[in-house]
């Protein structure tokens, strides 16, 4: 039903999708040949080097992955160690953010906080990559029942909203105190990645059907390749960089999902430190008052996370983009 | 021609009713320029012509000739930026269009000077009705209220022969076919009796008997209300017909202007003559290599000092590559070109045989002493005017 | 036109046959006991775990427990909580509240959204259309809670402009949660008026609207924004699913008495039966309104229904 609907709610990339693809370059003054041999991909470069927005990302980029691998290299405090002594004391002297309502330190638990927040995003979208790309290229590609079937599915699975749908699964799933660091995260990046892939499996198979009837498929056709062989030289190398690109821009709405759902009690459960439940926990009208510093910090760190990942996207599709230059 | 229009009127000799000599539109010296990130590309390099009350002129060239880019700067529809009006006048109806102010040119859009497109699906608008679209001509010039211009819309299609007109107004452009989509876009551009109807390319789009029934419709329409007709195309075969006299122009300048006949019979430059034996003919031999204009039309953004055309002319001459490019001399009645070696040009051609007589001469690359030729040499025997993928006749 | 209206009707019949199976399978097919997390905090006593079984047919094979539910759910039963309301019940006292609420965020969208996209795209690559790429971008890397939180901080704390909490559900408590619902929406309008604009106004009907003669603002105004709000009313309509999502978020910031904080209640009080009976409801709401979206964008665009 959302096959002609080109823009349905909370895909927030199909922007994206229909930017992404090939449009001829026009040129009013009968461009000399030589410029056309340059690659896309060298023009691309080209133009993302010279764009500051594109060395803001990478940056902030490197330094929530260094801080979600290494936290220990940001501060030196046990995020766990917490006083009821200090709850709630704001910023100042040893405290570069202040204690939360545990009295635990607010640096410390913002610092180790991007683990969650980051191996739940990357997981999601490498997940909803492997799964969009396969599915869609077997669409794509093979097209009649395979296709029909497959396009359905994820005519279902697009029908649910992602936030409530994730509900649903989370709380079917509901764990508790004692579950494991790493199932509370996969059972999160199970609910986002199962109601996720459609996005990246029309995004893909939109390509291939694009690309199949090129003649250098027809070509290598002709000449008895295998159809793994065409999909792995021809198909892939031609579609693969717009979904590279949707999928940072969904790595970093996968993490603004999975702190929403954990704000809403339902994702990550603590003692897992997350920004979501931080944020959560400091919200309350009478915290908000008094003691804003727990609710900014992790905010903050959250939002420039997102931000990062959206951005580089951003970038990189418009370099990829002919129509905008 | 192989494939002109089937008009009344002998070819050859341009095609009835002879120009009454009144000036409708001057075009002085005009330039246009493109300012890019890569550069500024000289599109437009001083290009001058007239045109009269009822006179059919026809601008040939192939794609980036500068052909379009002419038809937008007398609209004054170009995209600004990058396209700007460096130089010259358009002076319609006596007065400068160029500097006249902004609401008062855009009063004779439409209503003086008017034009048509060449892909007529894209220049209709998709959503709204084609009756809703010519009818809006009549409410924002006339200020008329929307059922009378809807009536007026309905009594245009019927003049251009559209069938069942009053039920087909309701309909989107995407639901008619080329033939009459292109009979729409005529319409909404005679709507207000313009004095000058620009038509880009108008059948190009189009197979080869729905061109023949625009172009008639186009001469038709001409004749009842005496607009002059500017009518841009790379197709000599649609120029044949219906030009009353033809302007050449390679590289942003006219290079030749004449009356039809004289210039189909005896072309003077060799970009006119390129062009003309490189149109495949009935008498040809079979075994017989069709000519070509070999290499590329020069980079807008880089032209070559001397004339734009010597790096692709077979008749080229060192002191054709250097200093300002050669200006048009008269060379006959009504007739001039822009060569600086016409005397020896002609002689070759009439040792030759003719430019476009049967005995036309198979060399087997025209581009071959060219100075800059990237081309293999091999030329391109494509048969079209245009070297482009722009279309064929 | 009556056709193509037919023809998404019955290609809707699959979709939500299928979404509404996904759900009951999500819910009845994971695995885990379903009766638990359905009675507060302590396990189901055995009379409610015999009820619940009873009522959704467990002893039954799958298919039919999943035709006596779509049953069921036909019927508007969205099944009976454990304190014996049913929440059919519960969101009916509560959607008039959510629905001004999304009213507001629709109309914040719309407006705000497609000016500042109109904006943009009129004056590409200059400061205003900087300003509104830059903010948009901003704002849609802020998630909804911690926008509504800082807005709440700001705006109700500091500023005192709004009311802080919305427990009555008035138009006037509703203004500031209905301003952060929309926020998000209001980026992606932003963004999509100004990219369809900017395309749009390239596009060879526009140039003959200027060679029709017609005033700058009208061949923006009338030829190319018709052309682009084709599929930014379709997606102000379609928002209608992260809108619902948002709900939850903002109504439990704001203390709204709606189904979203209905919805936020009863996670916490681990009352499943109406966690998943309103977000049913809600997909279900989603669907329908995607229906009506689909038709009315064959309505905008004569080239998708005259086909």
């Amino acid at each position: 039903m959302t096959d002609n609907a080109p823009f349905a709610a909370d895909d927030v990339l199909d922007e994206t999708a229909a930017d992404l693809r090939p449009a001829p370059t026009v040129n009013p003054t009968a461009a000399p040949e030589q410029e056309k041999a340059r690659s896309l991909g060298a023009d691309a470069w080209d133009i993302m080097r010279r764009r500051p927005l594109f060395w803001i990302s990478i940056a902030l980029i490197v330094v929530f992955v260094t801080m979600a691998v290494a936290p220990g290299l940001f501060t030196s405090k046990d995020p766990y160690f917490c006083d009821l002594n200090n709850a709630r004391v704001t910023p100042g002297g040893d405290a570069l953010f202040g204690y939360d309502l545990q009295g635990c330190d607010v640096y410390a638990r913002t610092i180790y906080g991007a683990r969650s927040s980051i191996l739940v995003g990357l997981l999601t979208a490498l997940a909803t990559a492997l799964i969009g790309t396969m599915l869609g290229t077997l669409g794509g590609y093979f097209g009649g029942v395979p296709d029909a079937v497959l396009s359905r599915l994820a005519d279902v699975f697009f029908s649910i909203p992602l936030l409530l749908g994730g509900i649903i699964i989370l709380y079917t799933l509901r764990g508790d105190g004692e579950t494991p660091y790493f199932v509370s995260i996969l059972k999160v990046v199970l609910a986002m990645a199962v109601l996720g892939w459609p996005n990246i499996y029309r995004l893909m198979r939109s390509s291939v059907i694009q690309v199949k009837p090129n003649e250098f498929v027809l070509a290598s056709r002709a000449l008895g390749a295998k159809p793994g062989r065409i999909i792995g030289s021809h198909i892939m190398p031609n579609s693969i960089a717009p979904v590279i690109v949707v999928a940072t821009i969904d790595l970093g709405a996968y993490i603004a999902t999975e702190a929403t759902l954990s704000f809403l009690g339902i994702g990550l459960q603590a003692p897992v430190i997350s920004w979501g439940i931080a944020i959560s926990q400091a919200s309350g009208l009478g915290y908000i008052r008094n003691a804003p510093h727990m609710l900014l910090f992790p905010a903050l760190f959250l939002s420039l996370t997102v931000l990062a990942f959206i951005m580089l996207g951003e970038v990189v599709r418009d370099a990829l983009d002919p129509k905008l230059r | 021609m192989t494939t002109a229009p089937a008009t009344p009127a002998d070819p050859a000799a341009g095609s009835s009713p002879a120009p009454s000599g009144e000036r409708v539109l001057e075009v002085d010296d005009l330039h246009v320029e493109f300012r890019t990130r890569e550069g500024v590309a000289k599109a437009i390099n001083g290009v001058s012509f007239t045109l009269d009350r009822g006179e059919t002129l026809a601008i040939l060239g192939e794609s980036g000739s500068g052909k379009s880019v002419t038809a937008q700067a007398i609209m004054g529809i170009l995209d600004t930026p990058p396209g700007y009006v460096t130089g010259g006048k358009i002076v319609f109806e006596g007065r400068d269009l160029l500097t006249l102010p902004a609401k008062e040119r855009r009063a004779t859009r439409g209503a003086g000077i008017a034009m048509i497109f060449q892909d007529a699906l894209s220049a209709l608008n998709p959503v709204f009705p084609v009756g809703w679209q010519i009818a809006e001509m009549f409410r924002v010039h006339r200020g008329l209220n929307r059922k009378d211009a809807e009536e007026r819309a309905i009594e245009l299609m019927e003049r251009v022969r559209i069938p069942a007109a009053r039920q087909r107004a309701k309909a989107y452009p995407h639901q008619f076919s080329g033939g009459m989509r292109q009979r729409i876009m005529i319409a909404m551009a005679i709507a207000l009796d313009p004095k000058v109807l620009i038509a880009d390319e108008p059948t190009t789009a189009l197979d080869v008997t729905v061109q023949a029934q625009i172009m008639d419709l186009l001469h038709e329409l001409q004749e009842d209300s005496g607009m002059g007709l500017i009518l841009i195309t790379h197709d000599l075969g649609v120029v044949a017909g219906v030009a009353h006299r033809i302007a050449v122009m390679y590289s942003g300048r006219l290079v030749e202007t004449a009356p039809v006949g004289p210039l189909y019979a005896d072309p003077r430059h060799p970009y006119s003559i390129g062009l003309l034996q490189s149109v495949p003919r009935l008498d040809q031999k079979r075994d017989e290599t069709l000519p070509a204009i070999g290499g590329l039309p020069p980079n807008l953004l880089a032209i070559p000092p001397g004339c734009p055309f010597s790096p692709r002319c077979r008749f080229v001459a060192p002191e054709c590559t250097q200093g300002d490019p050669p200006d048009l001399v008269e060379v006959g009645p009504g007739r001039f070109a822009a060569c600086l070696r016409l005397d020896a040009v002609a002689a070759q051609v009439r040792a030759e045989g003719g430019a476009t007589g049967a005995a036309a001469p198979s060399s087997p690359s025209l581009g071959a002493n060219g100075r800059s030729n990237d081309n293999d040499g091999a030329g391109r025997a494509d048969g079209s005017a245009s070297e482009s993928e722009e279309g064929r006749s | 036109m009556g056709k193509y209206i037919v023809r998404r009707l019955l290609q809707m019949i699959p979709v939500v046959l299928g979404a509404t199976f996904l759900i009951f399978a999500m819910v009845f097919l994971l695995p885990g006991d379903p009766t638990a997390g359905r009675c507060g905090d302590r396990p189901c006593s055995p009379e409610y775990v015999a009820a619940f079984k009873a009522e959704y047919n467990l002893d039954k094979p799958f298919l039919v427990q999943y035709a006596l539910y779509l049953g069921k759910l036909l019927q508007g039963d969205l099944g009976t909580n454990y304190y014996g309301n049913t929440v059919a019940h519960e969101l009916a006292i509560r959607y008039p509240t959510t629905l001004k609420l999304a009213l507001i965020a629709l109309a914040f969208e719309a407006i705000v959204g497609i000016a500042a996209g109109v904006v943009a795209g009129i004056r590409k690559g200059k400061f205003a259309d900087n300003l509104v790429t830059i903010s948009t971008l901003v704002v849609i890397s802020i998630p909804v809670f911690v926008i509504g939180s800082l807005a709440q901080m700001i705006f109700g704390l500091k500023l005192g402009w709004f009311p802080v909490t919305s427990g009555d559900g008035t138009w006037a408590q509703l203004i500031l949660p209905g301003l952060v619902l929309g926020s998000l929406s209001v980026a992606y309008v932003a963004r999509l008026t100004r990219t369809n604009l900017v395309e749009n106004l390239r596009a060879d009907y526009v140039r003959t609207a200027k060679a029709k003669g017609l005033s700058a603002g009208r061949a923006v105004g009338v030829h190319a924004l018709r052309n682009s709000l084709v599929s930014v009313i379709t997606y102000i309509g379609a928002s209608f699913g992260s809108l619902m999502g948002g709900a939850i978020v903002t109504e439990r910031i704001f203390n709204v008495n709606g189904i979203g904080n209905f919805i936020w209640r009863s996670i916490n009080q681990r009352d499943g039966v109406s966690v998943v009976g309103a977000v049913i409801c809600l997909v279900i709401v989603y669907l329908v309104v995607n229906l009506i979206v689909d038709i009315l964008y064959g309505v905008l665009d004569p080239r998708i229904s005259h086909d």
